[in-house]
């Protein structure tokens, strides 16, 4: 059984479902808590009912069985917004359905709300992180502190032994390998894990249910130690949007990510790595040897950390802040922290 | 606000009954607020015939009025709710269905929902199963949530008889589906184990809406009747005598032939049903009972939740259930309208037997689940069941119902035409499997002390159903002092021994090798007997015994045999010669058999089959694949072979495989067509 506010979270943002009506974007999702909880209930006595059983803030599940008029009223929620959490609301039934059919098949929909879901990415992308996410495997992993290494699809030879040796280091230490799953450098350090008995974390942009139909990575998830996740819907199809919204994704994952080989000034590596580096996603170290990519130099000049020996990688790992041990915030607790990122 | 509902719903309720002055039961009421006015989830729990469909008929106009969408109402009997729908019409509520004979009709009903034209869909359990329906139909009427309905809500429930793996889906989507969304789940089910069981699932938001299960006027008797003959005489005289029609429940498919045979030789209007059946002709019998048109239908419990026939004089058993819930439910559909009606218990000889391999089917064994799921998960990709069967030992009904559990348990799921480990974690529930089984044994103790009972029936079955009545019935045998029990002329039982002894079976030719290729129409064997069914109360008793006991067949079933070939089955063309299926374990029983037989007939016996090696017991073969591998290379044809026609014996015939086999080896070396024939057909009983 799931809490309200879990359900409310993917009837607002799923767009799992046929719909009528625009499902929120994470950052219009987060912007929607944050209004809920400034502006006081029109209706003192009952808001201080709900706020009571909340620990202080209303969840979406507040939001649920509730009219246009009411949300409104209730909330202070402009006509429009009101009218999409109603409209998206009546969708509970086919949501259900899906829902449970994904379930069954072994892929599950983690919130925010849920245990599961992971805390860097809250920590990290704050307002950017995904409501939830489609995971299949060892959901455990999810939660887990990891190395990630990332790289073009057409890597050199060169390029593709630096990553199984990074891939290989990851499993020498214990560490979940974090990456696209995408052909080239992910593929090649994925695989590479595997072999050497090493937990991997795929955080895919595209066609999570196609993944999960190849016989390697099924076994892989039986075996245990591989989770396979999405934020979109498990059967998106590619689109340059979901590929870069996904790169930060890895870059928050992990406690420390390689970029093995990079082109300079285009494709999706170096704008993942780029915006990794503007924003803080996370830490972001730069191969710089014999496999690298031409744009390797500039993402150094731009502040990624170089490393030219796996010894290099095993000292960022030593002195690296851990992002998944270091966090325990909730959904409700980083809700909490957006009241900055308030629009207007 | 609530009694303006109140007052909308009773104009509803007059408008839907064409009663002016009718008015609600208070629970109807109660549950319709719950439902239309506070959007709640209500647990109805009222007798067949109370008017649960008022409840949801009424509450889903309410809520469609307040511009909900259309109510989903999941239900295992369908099709005995066309005249519920008719009247929901009154109140112009449409209603449309979606089954799996009407798939031409779905784009349609698709259509109309799209354009919210439909205020009721009508979907049995099953279709939640299929992937068309998943995919294109459920996101439709999803879309906008109305009210939920589950009938027969007590099919969540293991620990009851009418367990269906579907509802265990429903139970899920209950949990995901968050507060706002009205959910009805009715059940007519009596048994507070049952009904706690149901509450946990469901969920504490869960109003529970219950009703008294009053009974009057049924007359409750029991009776110990070993011998399957003086049972169906006793039926034929005691059925005679009572008024009304009624219903005669046998556990097995094969009795309910067999007693309906019986009574229409006695002379009696009997039909017989059972989920082996087709739809038409089964509602035709309901039909015809529900007329009194027919006496008595003789049904497995095929015949049961949903049918409700306020007029039905008398309930026999011929054969003792396994619980008394199962009894009860039965044995309540007499007389609901009646003052006089009768419940009567039989038992037979073969009651527990029957009783303990229905407790041992229920639960797939856990080597079994275990070896499908791991196969399944070392092949990580699509398999057909054919693909499976070569690889688990298990019949392909068998291996279909395990795989049905094993997709609701989430282990496997439906892909394309094949099946696929599912990447959840799984593992076989020792725990539950255990207790369920200790309970079946506990109700089957209680059924063994409801028959050997001197005290009030009617007080100790409800004990049974945690519904305790301090004061005795003052009807059942015991109250009223009065047996059924009576003496019979030794002839007529004698009749009923020849009618049972007259049930061969046919054994009809096998068209297709295991891996689907067809056998040419000359190496097939032609349609051929058996003379029993093993074990049972004709010849299948005294074949056991010169199987397991004697060493020898008995002198009375060649005689026996002889007389079916030659006076019943009469085969075209006539056999010329006899062949046999030798057996390297035990080489004279069949032997012998075979020879007396031929000499019986006035024909030759050759011994033109011979074993080369030893086979494990076909019996243990649980499937086409794995029955044929086993024999298929275990015989040879020794020497010359007559040309015409050939009697192919055995003494037992399961598969088919065996003669099937030989049989291509006698046509292989130049016979003519090969008639199989065998004692006694050992083939899994078949329940409902």
């Amino acid at each position: 059984m799931r809490c309200d506010d879990s359900l409310a979270t993917f009837l607002l943002v799923s767009r799992l479902c046929a719909e009528d009506v625009r499902p929120f974007k994470a950052s219009e999702y987060w912007s929607l808590l944050d209004v809920i909880n400034a502006d006081p209930p029109v209706d003192a006595e009952q808001g201080a009912d709900a706020v009571q059983g909340r620990g202080d803030l209303l969840g979406p599940g507040a939001l649920l069985n509730k009219g246009e008029d009411q949300l409104v009223r209730d909330h202070g929620l402009p006509d429009d917004i009101a009218g999409r959490i109603a409209g998206l609301s009546e969708r509970a039934t086919a949501v259900a359905f899906e829902l449970e059919r994904l379930d069954q098949s072994g892929i599950r929909t983690v919130t925010v709300f849920d245990e599961r879901y992971p805390r860097q990415w809250l920590d990290r992308l704050r307002a950017k992180a995904p409501p939830l996410v489609h995971a299949a495997g060892a959901l455990e992993l999810l939660d887990a502190p990891g190395l990630g290494v990332v790289g073009s699809r057409d890597v050199s030879h060169e390029g593709g032994e630096v990553a199984k040796e990074v891939a290989r280091l990851a499993a020498r230490r214990g560490l979940p390998l974090v990456s696209g799953g995408a052909r080239g450098v992910d593929q090649l350090a994925m695989d590479a894990a595997f072999e050497a008995g090493g937990a991997v974390v795929g955080i895919l942009a595209e066609s999570l249910s196609r993944k999960l139909k190849r016989p390697e990575v099924r076994r892989a998830v039986y075996d245990g130690g591989t989770v396979m996740c999405t934020p979109y819907r498990p059967d998106a199809p590619f689109s340059a949007g979901n590929a870069m919204g996904r790169n930060k994704l890895i870059y928050a994952q992990a406690t420390l990510t390689v970029v093995v080989a990079s082109d300079d000034g285009t494709g999706g590596t170096w704008s993942g790595a780029t915006e990794a580096l503007k924003h803080g996603y996370g830490t972001v170290a730069v191969w710089r040897g014999a496999g690298e990519g031409p744009g390797n130099e500039s993402l150094q000049q731009q502040g990624a950390l170089p490393v030219s020996g796996l010894e290099d990688v095993e000292a960022l790992l030593d002195s690296a802040h851990d992002p998944a041990s270091a966090s325990s915030l909730g959904a409700m607790d980083q809700l909490s922290l957006f009241t900055t990122f308030r629009p207007g | 606000m609530g009694h303006d509902l109140d007052s909308k719903a009773l104009a509803l309720l007059r408008r839907l009954t064409g009663d002016p002055a009718a008015a609600f039961r208070p629970e109807q009421l109660e549950a319709i607020a719950a439902l239309a006015g506070e959007r709640g989830r209500v647990l109805l729990v009222q007798r067949t015939g109370w008017g649960k469909s008022v409840v949801y008929f009424i509450a889903t106009r309410l809520l469609r009025d307040r511009g909900l969408g259309p109510t989903l109402l999941v239900s295992p009997l369908l099709a005995l709710m066309r005249n519920q729908i008719e009247a929901a019409e009154r109140l112009g509520v449409r209603a449309a269905t979606i089954n799996s004979s009407n798939r031409d009709e779905w784009a349609g009903v698709e259509e109309q929902i799209d354009a919210d034209e439909v205020d009721v869909l009508l979907i049995s359990p099953e279709r939640l199963a299929n992937q068309q329906f998943r995919s294109e139909v459920l996101p439709v009427i999803g879309r906008r949530s109305g009210l939920l309905v589950i009938d027969e809500a007590h099919c969540i429930s293991d620990w009851g008889h009418d367990f269906r793996p579907d509802y265990r889906r429903l139970v899920r989507v209950l949990g995901l589906l968050p507060a706002g969304v009205p959910v009805l789940c009715c059940t007519a089910t009596a048994n507070d184990r049952v009904l706690a069981d149901v509450t946990a699932q469901l969920g504490a938001d869960f109003v529970p809406v219950r009703g008294p299960l009053a009974r009057s006027g049924l007359r409750l008797h029991a009776l110990d009747k070993p011998s399957q003959a003086e049972r169906l005489v006793w039926l034929a005289s005691v059925i005679e005598e009572l008024p009304g029609t009624g219903i005669v429940y046998c556990l097995t498919v094969a009795d309910t032939g067999r007693v309906a045979a019986w009574l229409r030789s006695q002379g009696i209007d009997a039909r017989a049903y059972s989920g082996e059946d087709d739809n038409e002709y089964r509602r035709a019998v309901e039909q015809d009972l529900l007329a009194n048109r027919v006496k008595v239908v003789v049904a497995t419990s095929a015949l049961g939740m949903g049918f409700d026939k306020p007029d039905l004089a008398f309930v026999i058993h011929y054969q003792s259930p396994g619980s008394p819930v199962a009894y009860y439910q039965q044995v309540g559909r007499a007389g609901r309208a009646l003052t006089e009606s009768w419940g009567i218990l039989l038992r037979g000889v073969e009651d527990t037997d029957i009783q303990d391999y229905f407790i041992g089917a229920a639960f797939p064994p856990a080597g079994l689940a275990e070896r499908t799921v791991d196969l399944l998960e070392s092949r990580a990709a699509s398999m057909t069941t054919r693909e499976i069967l070569a690889g688990v030992n298990v019949t392909q009904g068998r291996l279909e119902n395990l795989l049905k559990v094993l997709e609701v348990e989430g282990a496997v799921e439906r892909d394309g035409r094949g099946w696929l480990r599912t990447l959840a974690p799984w593992s076989y529930d020792h725990g539950r499997v255990t207790s369920v089984t200790a309970l079946r044994r506990a109700e089957q103790e209680q059924m063994r002390g409801y028959i050997s009972t001197d005290e009030c029936r009617m007080r100790l079955l409800r004990g049974y159903l945690d519904d305790d009545d301090p004061e005795p019935c003052g009807l059942c045998d015991n109250c009223a002092g009065q047996s059924l029990d009576r003496a019979f002329d030794p002839a007529v039982v004698q009749q009923a021994v020849n009618f049972l002894r007259k049930s061969e079976r046919v054994i009809e030719p096998r068209r297709q090798f295991p891996d689907g290729k067809r056998i040419a129409v000359d190496n097939r064997l032609e349609e051929g007997r058996s003379l029993a069914v093993w074990g049972d109360g004709g010849w299948g008793r005294l074949v056991r015994r010169g199987k397991q006991q004697d060493g020898r067949f008995d002198e009375q079933i060649i005689a026996a045999a002889r007389d079916l070939i030659r006076n019943r089955w009469r085969p075209d063309p006539a056999p010329g010669w006899v062949a046999y299926v030798p057996s390297l374990r035990r080489p004279e029983l069949v032997r012998d058999f075979a020879h007396r037989l031929a000499q019986a007939l006035g024909l030759a016996c050759t011994d033109a089959v011979v074993k080369v090696s030893d086979t494990e017991p076909q019996k243990t073969m649980q499937n086409s694949q794995q029955q044929y591998r086993n024999i298929k290379d275990a015989f040879e044809i020794a020497g010359e072979v007559p040309s015409g026609p050939v009697l192919l014996v055995d003494d037992m015939v399961d598969s088919r495989w065996t003669l099937t086999v030989v049989g291509l080896l006698l046509r292989d070396a130049g016979t003519g067509p090969v008639l199989p024939f065998a004692l006694a057909d050992t083939a899994g009983r078949s329940a409902r």
